[in-house]
């Protein structure tokens, strides 16, 4: 079985936001309007975080895409009262719409802030909605939604392997931020076979997780930024 | 394969829920499988994939398709196509919101004044309308009142349009400048035009594919600069570990841009000095005998102190350099330590694919020459000019426009010239694709073009450019008609680009290309008689037919094909893909494209067209240049600084204003979300368009530092005042920690101007002060002095 996962090489990362925008039309993430802008109300499945560290001039900006980071342990699974999310035995930390009653105990729960909650309802001005993805389907007012690592993917996926009769093979399900990444900075697998380039990633000294302390143990790993002095100097 | 309903449930549900019965219930499953999977009932039918090109700017990666049912449901990048490998800017992911946007314009559309309600016209009137008005000037012999801005790359489009323009009165074709026109300049001037027949012109180019070091004067590189997806494809190449020695990318800069913040050091200096800092690393190369002396000896003239004909002498450039930038001077001037530059200038020297770029290569920002000047003399003392890694000047063939006499083409991308003619009140303007023009148009243009009798918008959405037409020929997007795509901007490879249309265009919406060929018919049969074609298939097929007679180049194919086409090439083989005018054709639509992978010079470049065959550290054509300028003659006595001005310099760029009045600089720039101008009315790249996290779309941000914030007790988010000598307006300050205190960052771009989510806004033009360069006489900055204060 395997443990799907994410690597995501801050190193390569150019900041510029084309996995925020494949998310979004991937998965018909609804847009802000001016007013919900205004109030801070956007849904990022994926969003560019920066990170100011120090003044002028030893100042340096860090930019960090987040999404969400499907956790071993999630937070927000534990305090869910109608089991709307819960985690796959590959890992997933998925979302049912259907069944989430609004309470935003998870967005609460979630030390990632990477759940958002539709204050309004689906808005999208015809004939907008003609490019909605077949395979995802539009999240009501009053539900929680995040990321699901392009789940319908893998559903597809797998439906063409075991209708070929064949395992599924590597590569074949890959999420669309993944897929859209320009500079290739991003790399998703599964983290148990040890010979993939994701878990071999993961193994790096440069790997870090998001707030580690707390014993989430998310699936989403960062590389950190190479050190420039090792490789000019050589 | 299709797959029944059951028989999905029962495998996705096999597969995906079966395992995880530990821990939730059958009902869950079915719930899940409810939310998530598609109702075989509902989907709208079959999926495929198909190939197109961008055109959301001049850069035309490549795109794969995804349409399900006939709808466009998703965009990336083409895997094969060479300029992107895959990858694409946010700008083409949001393609889907433009095709499906619900402010589209889907039927030409005419109206008396642009204060009145719009009326629904058939295409026929449309042209008739413009042909008529156009007729009539020609006939009072008033062609020049005609003016024709557009933002196309120079595709065939372009070249159509100009031909037309060129035999209905000779008018030139206002473009949106690259940027590159300064640094391409000082190159031509240092390094000579290559030779090239009528009809091709040259290109800057570099091959930042190979650079191994990159000095980088103020370029945007992973914001609005040259084409997105190749540059942000390139940056993680860079970095890639599997490819070995990582390429470090210096930026020199003031404003902390996403570039400075990734690049792997960020050199903060004062605004406009970008040729002091090259000359002050040149000092360091030279005074520590660090620059290539081979090919400097070789290659270059004007290095050592020298005599001209004439018998007069003229200080060299090394004896320049030491002189006059000493360290202590340079730093003086830009604010940069000396050990840095002597640390940056040792690591530049120390391998090849060194390059230096810039500077500040922005379409309305493109420098001054003599700071590009000092950049390329950089290039030259490493010999990186016409080497690998390095810049190099090309051939810009281009799709061939297949006709006899096409008379003089001219293309511009003056903005002085065209705001020039703006105020001559024009009778007609077409505004084609010119949305990018409201980004330098201030209060007094926009009453300028009120004025104009008919202006003419092709824009397939509602925007600035439709709020002042009158006649409005709306375009399609670029999945609804035949794509062409041509070498983009500093690529280092000639390419084209084609590919069909995805689906046919949405309601009236017609191509350009199409509605020019009509008009063509309606204005004057002679002028038709120079564009016999069609519609832009036959128009492209008699192009491609031209290319397949090159004799060079190859079809599209894999990284794979690419190597062993190079290979080849290097052994003298050149396999032709193609065997006839037709097989040529029918590869082009498979495959999507043909380039020519091996344009980059093989061998170090060693002769140079310029008078003296060598690279110029003291251009003889510049000295040309201004004494025509000067009215000096060839044996009259020179001014006494007269070398000062040919040879690279530094020399101050703002104009001493009191500085109690306007205490910091406003640097203006292109976000990535706005690159080329418009396509502000996507919800999704308003979203996006500041990576520093500032207000979150839908209104434009000044970004200033900590430190000038906490004197002005601004705080993030407060609105504020920005005024300069010219006036004031209104933005959102968003407060940068580490941002260089006295530099203000604006962005172009902003909210949309019309449609459904139109949110007015001043423009930044308004209080902006163009600073015009000395020797090319164009805009080179719009850096301007401003003070802020709060709202």
């Amino acid at each position: 079985m395997a443990r799907w996962g994410m690597v995501i090489d801050l190193d390569k990362c150019t900041a510029c936001q084309a996995c925020v925008v494949a998310c979004q039309v991937e998965n018909n993430v609804p847009f802000n309007k001016p007013e919900e802008a205004e109030k801070g109300r956007n849904i990022f499945w994926i969003k560019l975080v920066p990170f100011e560290e120090g003044r002028f001039p030893e100042a340096k900006v860090r930019f960090l895409p987040l999404p969400c980071m499907h956790c071993d342990e999630p937070p927000c699974v534990e305090v869910c009262p109608v089991d709307a999310t819960n985690i796959t035995p590959e890992g997933i930390v998925r979302q049912i719409f259907a069944r989430c009653i609004g309470c935003r105990y998870c967005t609460t729960a979630c030390p990632y802030t990477v759940r958002y909650f539709n204050w309004y309802p689906p808005d999208f001005p015809a004939p907008m909605q003609e490019a909605h993805n077949p395979d995802v389907s539009v999240r009501p007012k009053g539900v929680v939604e995040k990321c699901t690592l392009c789940h319908h993917r893998l559903q597809k996926a797998r439906a063409n392997a075991i209708a070929e009769n064949r395992p599924l093979l590597p590569g074949e399900y890959t999420p669309a931020c993944v897929e859209s990444c320009p500079p290739k900075a991003m790399v998703f697998g599964d983290l148990d076979d040890p010979n993939s380039e994701v878990a071999q990633l993961a193994r790096s000294p440069r790997a870090f997780r998001l707030l580690e302390e707390l014993g989430t143990k998310p699936k989403v790993i960062y590389l950190a930024e190479g050190e420039r002095s090792a490789t000019t100097t050589g | 394969m299709k797959l029944a309903r059951r028989d999905f449930l029962g495998l996705a549900g096999g597969a995906v829920g079966g395992a995880a019965l530990g821990r939730v219930t059958l009902r869950g499953i079915s719930r899940l499988n409810e939310a998530l999977a598609p109702e075989p009932a509902l989907y709208p039918g079959e999926e495929k994939w198909t190939h197109s090109i961008c055109s959301m700017c001049s850069g035309g990666c490549g795109l794969r398709v995804r349409t399900v049912g006939g709808r466009v449901i998703k965009v990336d990048g083409n895997p094969l196509y060479p300029v992107n490998r895959g990858g694409v800017c946010p700008k083409a992911q949001a393609l889907p919101q433009w095709l499906y946007h619900p402010d589209r314009i889907l039927a030409p559309r005419q109206r008396s004044k642009s204060n009145q309600p719009w009326q629904t016209i058939s295409w026929d009137e449309a042209v008739n309308t413009l042909g008529s008005a156009l007729r009539r000037l020609r006939q009072a012999d008033q062609q020049n009142r005609l003016l024709v801005i557009s933002g196309r790359g120079n595709g065939l489009v372009s070249q159509l349009c100009s031909t037309f323009l060129s035999v209905y009165g000779g008018n030139p074709l206002f473009c949106l400048p690259s940027g590159m026109e300064t640094s391409q300049q000082a190159l031509e001037l240092m390094a000579g035009h290559p030779e090239a027949n009528g009809t091709e012109t040259v290109r800057l180019a570099y091959d930042l594919e190979n650079s191994r070091y990159i000095l980088n004067f103020g370029c945007d590189l992973l914001e609005g600069w040259a084409t997105p997806g190749h540059t942000l494809s390139l940056f993680g190449r860079w970095r890639d570990s599997n490819r070995g020695r990582r390429t470090t990318l210096i930026h020199f800069g003031s404003r902390l841009s996403v570039s400075a913040a990734r690049a792997d050091e960020w050199v903060p200096m004062e605004v406009g000095t970008f040729g002091a800092a090259a000359l002050g690393i040149a000092f360091v190369l030279i005074s520590e005998d660090l620059y290539n002396r081979e090919y400097v000896t070789n290659s270059t003239s004007g290095f050592e102190d020298w005599t001209d004909a004439a018998g007069r002498p003229h200080i060299g450039f090394r004896r320049w350099v030491r002189e006059q930038y000493r360290l202590s001077q340079v730093t003086d001037w830009t604010g940069i330590p000396s050990e840095t530059l002597v640390r940056v200038a040792r690591e530049f020297a120390a391998g090849p694919g060194a390059l230096a770029l810039g500077p500040q290569q922005s379409p309305t920002q493109p420098g001054r020459l003599s700071d590009a000047m000092a950049v390329q003399a950089l290039n030259a003392l490493v010999g990186s000019v016409g080497a690998r890694g390095g810049v190099a000047l090309l051939l810009n063939r281009g799709w061939p426009f297949p006709t006899k006499d096409a008379g003089k083409k001219e293309f511009s991308t003056s903005l002085e010239r065209m705001l020039s003619l703006l105020e001559q009140s024009p009778e007609v303007l077409i505004l084609d694709d010119a949305a990018w023009l409201f980004d330098v148009l201030d209060t007094a243009h926009l009453e300028m073009l009120r004025r104009i009798p008919l202006v003419v918008t092709t824009s397939s959405l509602e925007d600035a450019t439709t709020t002042m037409a009158t006649l409005a020929l709306p375009d399609c997007t670029p999945l609804e008609k035949w794509a062409e795509g041509q070498t983009p901007t500093a690529y280092p490879q000639e390419l084209l680009g084609l590919t069909e249309p995805v689906l046919s265009p949405r309601g009236e919406s017609r191509p350009w290309l199409e509605v020019l060929l009509a008009l063509a018919q309606a204005t004057d049969p002679a002028i038709a008689a120079n564009l016999p074609w069609k519609d832009l298939p036959e128009l492209l097929r008699a192009s491609a037919d031209q290319v397949a007679s090159r004799q060079s180049g190859y079809l599209f194919g894999s990284e794979v094909d690419e190597q062993w086409q190079r290979l080849l090439e290097r052994s003298g083989w050149w396999g032709p893909d193609w065997n006839s005018a037709e097989q040529f054709w029918e590869g082009l639509l498979a495959k999507g494209g043909w380039w020519d992978p091996v344009g980059w010079p093989a061998e170090p470049q060693r002769s140079f067209s310029t008078p003296s065959g060598r690279f110029e550290f003291y251009s003889m054509k510049l000295d040309e240049l201004l004494r025509a300028k000067g009215g000096i003659r060839a044996a009259s006595q020179l001014p006494l600084d007269w070398d000062r001005q040919i040879l690279p310099h530094h020399a101050a760029l703002l104009p001493s204003t009191d500085p109690k009045q306007f205490e910091l600089v406003l640097e203006p720039y292109e976000p990535l979300a706005f690159f080329g101008g418009g396509m502000r009315e996507l919800p999704f790249l308003q979203q996006i368009s500041a990576p520093y996290g500032g207000p979150k779309g839908w209104q434009s941000w000044i970004e200033l530092s900590e430190e000038d914030a906490r004197h002005r007790k601004i705080k993030n988010g407060d609105p504020v005042w920005v005024e300069s000598a010219r006036g004031r307006i209104r933005r959102r300050a968003r407060v940068i920690e580490g941002a260089m205190p006295g530099i203000v960052g604006a962005p172009l771009g902003g909210s949309p101007q019309a449609g459904r989510w139109a949110v007015p806004e001043d423009s930044l033009a308004e209080i902006l002060v163009p600073i015009t360069d000395p020797v090319l006489d164009v805009r080179s900055h719009t850096a301007t002095r401003v003070n802020i204060y709060k709202v």
